[in-house]
């Protein structure tokens, strides 16, 4: 049975397809035109894949997680559809300017939108951020999420968080009057209001959590500060958010309810978006030629760097001179238009362009050129390859995975005559060796969580970085990020971050291959849809520009009685 | 009788203990934990929730630990989903997959048993091909590609009923169809065989001889003869279908404990593949018993009386 499933399953989903894309060009019930009236039905449905771990935001980390948590609160700040600061619960962003920030960049104070209500009606003040700031750090609330240690640069908070001799009270988050936050750092962090428009980072209701300590996040109990509250949680089967009536935001939504359908087959839910039983759905990369083009693709570029990377302790790829052969001879055009469907930008770069600090040109030095690519392998001691001894690339078992490392083992074999392995694992397994560099080569990439190198770099590729798992060091990209770190002025940190970029770019820590896209199908009657490089899903950062506009008067086919 | 089935169910104790005992060793031996993910938990948090689990202490100590929740009813609570309890999931989860379950069971029992009598009665017939073929396919196509297939046929061309989920009498036709299908074509084939079987034996004959009307014979002294074998065959095939096909309830997005199951072995949600497994072991074990059990109500000749 198992081995009947690994090959009869594309047939199956070739098959389903294939109906599926005739179905959308005869179209459904109506003439698919469009009005611009509004519906009466102001409802969106969304498909997600799975039930969220969690509703509770300081815990949230994926994608299903965040794109329901951040509809349900506000926090100080958000952002524009540029991904710049915007203020949200906070009356303005701080500047050193304004006076918000010290001339030190040690000290935040934030007055806060006196009109900010929850749900319940209750004024939103600065203490409920006091309780949401000590709960995200203390190591005993079980609320010390993926996401706490983007925040441990306010003071007291790294003492509390890792239980060295701190205390709730001694994070550096106080309120100096109902309005007005007071935020002390431990050291400059010039990404903090960044950090602070992000979905860990929003107030939290102490009486709520004390009173239902373990249910908190069902819909009887929920209470929210965004523009949606959770009203309905059927498990493995749908999340239903209906809008705010005490929202306060200025930007309330015109959508009445919003549903997230738990469909878990990709292409049970092209099937279920065919029936009009969901609005949007993500288009699988297997498929993604099928749809290119179609009237209802929405694609737009994200912030996510798919690489190779080494275990740069070992040989051969303790060798860059072997790194920068194997990034020579990747044809990234070639993998993008045949196993990525063209969706997707081929790059050298691992800073998307997109990025603030992301440079396009970057690491084209050692783009594909397979020539090049024997020139160096030569250099390196291994003259077409030989005594160049079989390695192994581990990856997590899914078709796309697979796809991908079959297209770089023949790269491999053609244009540097080198034999690669390839080792697929189940997801726990994989991140379980992943997590300590237990690989020699492996395939894996970074999504941003906010649009700043900050993100991308020192815990990457810092020689004590969290995320270091290549064993990637060099002393001066660790000086660089030592500088960029507390550097205020932005320019000269984005400088900072630039010149580390290229070093490691050089050194070939990793090879980046490929900026993958969001590409899904969206119903025309959707309007308001407006999309950032940080979605989750399409445009769920701005949920409430989301209209439904009135199809066209349904025209019966003449065949049917 | 009585003595029979509550000795049987006394031996369920032990069959449980060691099923549990063995998950329990292979599921923490199998590589990767609940917080192996494709974002990684800082090694602080991994600590802190470690703690709020008891995953920090030994093994035997955490298994000691399954066992006295186990005796009290508390199966724990699921890593993945917002600390609901196992014992919730179970009970929604089994709920779902029981209730397609024994639809499905019902389905393929009534087509498979007409199916094979009749083909078996007009051996040679246009209904005894027709039989076959139904029972070659159907047990040939694995239910995703069968359930992709209704789909496509009832959902995106003809819009006739919808994608997925569980609640309306229309969400259950296609999952039910799917997951029927295989079960049907076995025991047609059962079917058929057994009472071609019972079809010249003596006390058929003699019952003819009789004068009794056809439909009496084939009724009482073929059909319950040849339900027999077909008995052995359900007794599994229900333990099958209460439980939960992963692959149809992934397919038509139905929340039930087949694909809680499946989930939980990749995410490494201790508690509820446990809990499942338990269920999965009682499900066939009670499953069995009522076969045997049947056994005799079905047959005469035999006896549990001198058991034991």
């Amino acid at each position: 049975m198992r081995l009947s499933i690994t090959w009869l399953r594309p047939l199956a989903l070739a098959m389903a397809l294939a109906a599926v894309t005739a179905g959308l060009a005869c179209g459904g019930g109506s003439d698919g035109s469009v009005t611009n009236e509004l519906s009466p039905n102001q409802e969106l449905r969304v498909r997600i894949a799975g039930d969220p771990s969690t509703l509770d935001p300081q815990l949230a980390a994926f994608a299903e997680e965040i794109s329901i948590v951040k509809q349900l609160y506000r926090g100080l700040f958000t952002y524009d559809q540029n991904l710049n600061v915007l203020p949200a619960v906070a009356a303005e962003v701080p500047t050193i300017e304004n006076g918000g920030i010290a001339a030190d960049g040690l000290t935040y104070t934030i007055n806060l939108r006196p009109d900010a209500t929850w749900s319940d009606g209750v004024p939103v003040t600065a203490n409920d951020f006091v309780y949401a700031f000590q709960r995200l750090f203390d190591p005993a609330a079980g609320a010390q999420g993926y996401y706490f240690d983007f925040y441990t640069s306010i003071s007291g908070a790294a003492e509390f968080a890792y239980d060295e001799g701190g205390s709730a009270d001694g994070v550096g988050v106080t309120a100096i009057d109902d309005d007005t936050l007071q935020i002390t750092l431990a050291e400059p962090k010039p990404t903090l209001p960044e950090l602070l428009a992000l979905w860990p980072a929003v107030p939290l209701r102490q009486d709520v959590i004390e009173a239902h300590p373990d249910d908190w996040t069902a819909p009887s109990n929920f209470v929210g500060d965004g523009p949606f509250v959770l009203a309905g949680y059927a498990e493995g089967d749908q999340i239903t958010l209906e809008a705010n009536a005490s929202y306060w935001g200025g930007d309330e939504p015109t959508l009445q309810t919003l549903v997230y359908k738990i469909i878990p087959d990709d292409s049970a839910a092209l099937v279920a978006y065919q029936n009009d039983e969901i609005d949007m759905t993500s288009i699988p990369a297997p498929d993604a030629s099928r749809f290119e083009g179609d009237a209802e693709q929405v694609r737009f570029p994200q912030l996510e760097t798919y690489a190779i990377q080494y275990n740069t302790q070992e040989a051969p790829f303790d060798d860059p001179t072997v790194r920068q052969a194997i990034s020579r001879a990747i044809d990234r055009d070639a993998y993008v238009s045949v196993v990525r469907g063209g969706v997707g930008t081929p790059t050298t770069s691992w800073l998307p362009a997109n990025m603030p600090g992301g440079d396009p040109s970057a690491g084209q030095g050692l783009g594909y050129d397979p020539e090049a690519a024997r020139t160096l392998l030569t250099d390196a001691g291994f003259p077409d390859g030989d005594g160049f001894p079989t390695f192994t690339m581990t990856i997590v078992d899914d078709e796309t995975n697979r796809t991908t490392a079959e297209f770089l083992q023949e790269q491999l074999r053609v244009n540097l005559g080198i034999d690669m392995q390839i080792e697929t694992l189940d997801e726990s397994a994989f991140y379980d060796r992943y997590q300590v560099g237990d690989f020699q080569v492996t395939w894996s990439s970074w999504f941003a969580d906010y649009a700043d190198p900050d993100n991308w770099l020192p815990q990457q590729f810092g020689t004590e970085g969290g995320f270091n798992v290549l064993g990637y060091s060099n002393p001066q990209v660790d000086e660089l990020f030592a500088q960029a770190a507390t550097e205020q002025d932005r320019e000269e940190r984005l400088a900072l971050y630039d010149r580390a970029h290229k070093l490691i770019l050089k050194d070939q820590a990793v090879t980046p291959v490929f900026h993958p896209d969001t590409n899904y199908l969206v119903k025309a009657n959707v309007a308001g849809l407006a999309t950032t490089a940080l979605d989750a899903a399409p445009g769920d950062w701005f949920t409430t520009n989301v209209r439904i506009l009135q199809m066209g008067d349904s025209v019966p086919p003449a065949s049917k009685p | 009788m009585a003595a029979y089935v509550f000795q049987r169910l006394l031996w369920t104790v032990p069959v449980l203990l060691a099923v549990a005992a063995i998950t329990f060793a292979l599921m923490h031996a199998v590589p990767g934990g609940p917080w192996d993910r494709s974002k990684q938990l800082p090694p602080q948090a991994v600590e802190n929730v470690d703690h709020a689990y008891g995953l920090d202490r030994p093994l035997p100590v955490q298994f000691g630990d399954y066992l006295l929740g186990l005796a009290r009813g508390d199966l724990g609570v699921s890593f993945r989903s917002h600390n609901r309890p196992v014992s919730d999931i179970l009970a929604d989860g089994i709920r779902v997959s029981g209730t397609l379950g024994l639809l499905a069971l019902a389905l393929s029992v009534v087509v498979g048993v007409t199916l094979g009598v009749a083909a078996a009665l007009w051996r040679n017939s246009a209904i005894d091909y027709a039989t076959v073929v139904f029972s070659t396919a159907a047990a040939s196509v694995p239910s995703f590609i069968f359930g992709m297939l209704l789909l496509v046929l009832f959902t995106a061309n003809l819009h006739w009923l919808p994608s997925g989920g569980w609640g309306t009498p229309e969400q259950a036709i296609m999952p039910v169809l799917a997951l029927s299908a295989l079960p049907a074509a076995y025991i047609a084939r059962v079917t058929r065989a057994s009472m071609l079987d019972v079809l010249d034996q003596d006390y058929v004959r003699t019952a003819r001889a009789k004068g009794l009307r056809e439909n009496v014979v084939v009724l009482r002294h073929m059909l319950r003869n040849a339900l027999i074998p077909v008995l052995t065959i359900v007794g599994p095939l229900a333990a099958m279908l209460v439980t939960g096909s992963f692959i149809v309830e992934e397919l038509f997005a139905i929340p039930g404990v087949g694909r809680t199951f499946v989930t939980s072995v990749s995410s490494r949600d201790y508690g509820v593949i446990m809990g499942t497994t338990l269920f999965y072991t009682f499900v066939v074990v009670v499953a069995n018993l009522a076969v045997d059990v049947l056994y005799a109500i079905v047959n005469p000749r035999i006896r549990y009386d001198s058991y034991g």
